[in-house]
């Protein structure tokens, strides 16, 4: 698939006062930033945007000299640019960084193929490394087969899972120790307000780590984009004119979540500046000790529940598991058990919602 | 019509939590869920009880409660008075308590509203008649006494590095909190201040009049908007703080506690006993929710905000989203405050042997510089002027009336950074004061001398129930 970048308006009509950005005061502002409500122009958009992501690395020491980092790219707006400012990043401070192209290919015929003929054109724009590995490779299925047999509903649960685990098991493949997302504010402002709204605390105090690891695993997952706005990314992505992907995928995002985005997106209509502000929250909640918890309820027979320990193997694919058995391998059993006895050759029934989509799509009356 | 899932009797007009309730029994579901929460903690129930000293005297709490004249704080008085009358009759005309109601008034219009209502409460065949209220005194507050007679300070904020300075402000005019109101961009901003001063007066009120518990008539919905409404302005930090009943509130001398006896029940719940016990006409400014009530249920099932989200507030937000939720998620208010008493104040983000500092603007603790962070993540700096045309736009800008603002922020900046000193603002103060124009406020200097200033306290005369 050729792609070619759009090319600029051209508009020479004198500037008034108040178009002019609100940074340099010189040039016609494009975009008002979200995070401080301030109007700026393209150039001070870039350097500010730029800046912002390379103080991120820097504050929280995120690369070291001579690091293998594998980029998780699925072709869309944020990795994409992620892809674009790793790069850009390491070549103007030197941070002397290693950079690949990790993608999974869940198996989502007409959303995926897509999306990774978009990291395959990445690729050599920026002239990466780039592997693939798939869910049939790793798991035997693909996403339009699991929601075939389990059902929409839980789509995201699956592909959550698996593609977690696929993005660790590729890169250690690879060598690699460091893998980066393109997880931007948005998602983790998101991820504090559905912590708190289902009572998760397990989950409530990490929700704002811009680097998880696992005890016993080698490798780390880094957010470069912790503090950047997805408004702001897609913007970086327009007038950069970079080649992204910009379908989203087409099973639906689990309700819940759909709820809080909801709420967010109102929440940003009356106050901007709250996606931020969400994170600095979620950077303050510390949780009171368990004995401090529990304190006023009585005693319970929990003490006789396994302990956690971090680090733990997955006694069938000694992946990391808090229990007996990893959350991937429970799923797998499950569906497993409904997989068809008897297929047909080259059936193609179980093709989801884009594929149908990309044909309707090639339709012409 | 079915009858009530609790005695079997009588009709039920109620449903709440999946259970049916007639009116007796709902007013004792709520009455023993407040009592459970006022007795349930030995430093509570030593406050409340009647309790005997040796030699045959018996010892009287003080208790001081923010009265809004809205369906929680009516309830709680309700059920309060409930307490004390069966106090009064077991113990001979002994009780363990005394209440000091406080209630803010912004304006004579309000404060007239007040005075009304509370007049019909004092007549009223509900409570007048023994001398129970003998031993409950109203205090009207005029919110402007947050203003008056204190040094008051121009606090600003830098338009880079996002410190703080304050300067001493000494103009001839007085200054109103309706002026400061003014000033606010938005009326999330505006409610944001409102709560910080009627908190500050009532905190205050209880500290100069030596309380030893401080009453909040806060239900658990309203609890609930505020645990997520604080995360979302970015005071996530204060969770916790606001929560606590177990300690003294230590910024107003640590003489009291705060406690939110109405946390177990819903809003909607307090609104439906409002209702059932007859006390609507008391209300000032409240809309009632009729939810629960199962005569009304068809009726309440189209009702929707009419209000537009843009036009919300945070809190309102959040609650339009509780009550989006109630039916597929009924449990998410309670989920939300049982999350909220999780938390504990972040102290561990403090340098050893660092205590906190106090915000000038709302006085709550902060573990963790929030300039320095705000510094981290925006970059203010931006790309230089290139060309002569660039140059040109610049020098109009600079000629323009928003230049000369900037200018005019510019040099008050200056003088403030030359002549003030530098004091401590939390996340959200910060925020709140840069989104304001100017970036600055007229605030009093928060100090231990301004919480010994006395309040301006609207005397009721006898006409108008002083001898309560």
């Amino acid at each position: 698939m050729s792609w070619a970048p759009p090319t600029d308006p051209v508009n020479k009509k004198p500037l008034k006062v108040s178009q002019l950005c609100e940074i340099c005061h010189c040039r016609k502002a494009v975009i008002k930033r979200p995070k401080n409500l301030q109007k700026v122009c393209k150039e001070c958009f870039f350097y500010v945007f730029e800046t912002e992501i390379h103080n991120t690395i820097v504050n929280n020491n995120l690369f070291q000299r001579g690091e293998k980092v594998a980029v998780g790219a699925s072709g869309g707006k944020d990795s994409t640019v992620l892809c674009y400012l790793m790069k850009l990043l390491n070549e103007r401070y030197d941070y002397g960084i290693d950079i690949y192209l990790l993608s999974i290919d869940e198996g989502i015929v007409g959303y995926r193929d897509d999306s990774l003929a978009t990291v395959m054109r990445n690729q050599k724009q920026y002239g990466l490394p780039l592997e693939i590995f798939s869910f049939r490779d790793l798991y035997n299925w693909t996403m339009d087969e699991i929601v075939a047999v389990a059902g929409i509903r839980n789509s995201c649960t699956y592909c959550g899972v698996f593609r977690r685990q696929a993005l660790d098991r590729g890169a250690q493949k690879l060598g690699i120790n460091h893998v980066v997302t393109g997880h931007n504010a948005d998602d983790m402002a998101e991820t504090v307000l559905m912590n708190i709204l289902r009572g998760d605390v397990a989950r409530l105090e990490k929700s704002t780590a811009i680097v998880t690891s696992s005890g016993g695993s080698p490798i780390k997952r880094t957010k470069p984009f912790k503090y950047s706005y997805q408004k702001e990314i897609v913007l970086y992505a327009h007038y950069k004119k970079l080649d992204y992907f910009s379908t989203e995928c087409t099973y639906a995002p689990e309700a819940f979540r759909g709820t809080a985005r909801e709420l967010m997106k109102n929440l940003e209509a009356v106050r901007p500046s709250c996606i931020i502000d969400i994170i600095r929250s979620g950077e303050n909640l510390v949780l009171k000790e368990k004995e401090q918890r529990f304190a006023k309820k009585p005693a319970t027979s929990s003490s006789s529940k396994p302990q956690f320990v971090d680090g733990n193997r997955c006694e069938r694919c000694n992946y990391l598991s808090s229990n007996k058995i990893c959350k991937a391998c429970m799923l797998l059993e499950g569906l497993e058990k409904t997989r068809a006895s008897v297929t047909i050759e080259s059936d193609v029934s179980s093709h989801g919602a884009a594929k149908t989509l990309r044909n309707l799509e090639k339709l012409s009356f | 019509m079915d009858n009530c899932q609790r005695c079997k009797k009588q009709r039920a007009v109620i449903k709440s939590r999946k259970e049916t309730f007639c009116e007796e029994c709902f007013a004792k579901f709520v009455s023993l869920k407040q009592r459970k929460r006022m007795m349930g903690d030995d430093f509570y129930r030593d406050v409340f009880k009647v309790s005997y000293n040796k030699d045959g005297t018996h010892g009287v709490g003080k208790v001081a409660m923010g009265f809004d004249f809205q369906s929680s704080s009516l309830v709680a008085l309700d059920v309060i008075i409930q307490v004390l009358r069966e106090q009064n009759r077991q113990h001979r005309g002994k009780v363990g308590f005394e209440l000091d109601l406080v209630s803010i008034y912004k304006d004579e219009e309000n404060l007239n509203q007040f005075k009304n209502s509370w007049q019909e409460i004092i007549s009223s065949e509900r409570y007048s008649g023994d001398d129970i209220l003998n031993h409950i005194k109203i205090h009207l507050i005029d919110v402007n006494t947050f203003y008056n007679d204190k040094i008051l300070r121009q606090i600003l904020v830098h338009n880079i590095d996002f410190n703080a300075m304050a300067m001493k402000w000494e103009e001839d005019d007085k200054f109103t909190v309706a002026g400061l109101l003014k000033l606010c961009p938005n009326r999330n901003t505006r409610n944001d201040f409102w709560n910080t001063i009627v908190q500050h007066t009532v905190k205050k009120f209880a500290m100069q009049s030596h309380c030893s518990v401080l009453i909040w008539g806060h239900s658990m919905t309203r609890l609930a908007d505020q645990i997520l409404g604080m995360v979302i302005k970015g005071r996530g930090a204060h969770v916790a703080s606001s929560l606590d009943t177990d300690n003294f509130d230590v910024s107003y001398g640590g003489s009291f506690k705060n406690l939110y006896p109405m946390k177990d029940i819903l809003l909607s719940e307090i609104d439906a006993y409002t209702i059932s016990q007859g006390l609507e006409s008391y209300l000032v400014d409240y809309t009632l929710r009729r939810s629960l009530l199962i005569a009304e249920e068809d009726a309440n099932k189209d009702k929707t905000n009419s209000m537009l989200v843009k036009n919300m507030t945070i809190n309102e937000l959040v609650r339009k989203y509780y009550d989006d939720m109630e039916g597929e998620y009924s449990n998410i208010v309670s989920t939300v405050l049982r999350t909220g008493d999780k938390l504990q104040t972040p102290v561990k983000y403090l340098e050893e042997g660092e205590s906190a500092k106090k915000c000038s603007v709302c006085s709550n603790a902060i573990y963790s510089d929030p300039s320095l962070w705000l510094r981290s993540i925006t970059v203010i700096k931006g790309h230089p002027i290139e060309t002569e045309e660039e140059q040109v736009y610049y020098n109009q800008w600079k000629e323009s009336k928003v230049g000369i603002e900037t200018e005019q922020y510019m040099k008050l900046k200056d003088t403030v950074w030359e002549n003030g000193e530098a004091i401590p603002l939390c996340y959200g103060c910060t925020i709140n004061l840069n989104g304001i124009k100017g970036k600055n406020i007229i605030w009093p200097k928060n100090d231990k001398e301004e919480l010994q200033n006395v309040l301006d306290e609207y005397q009721l005369t006898d006409d108008e129930g002083e001898d309560i």
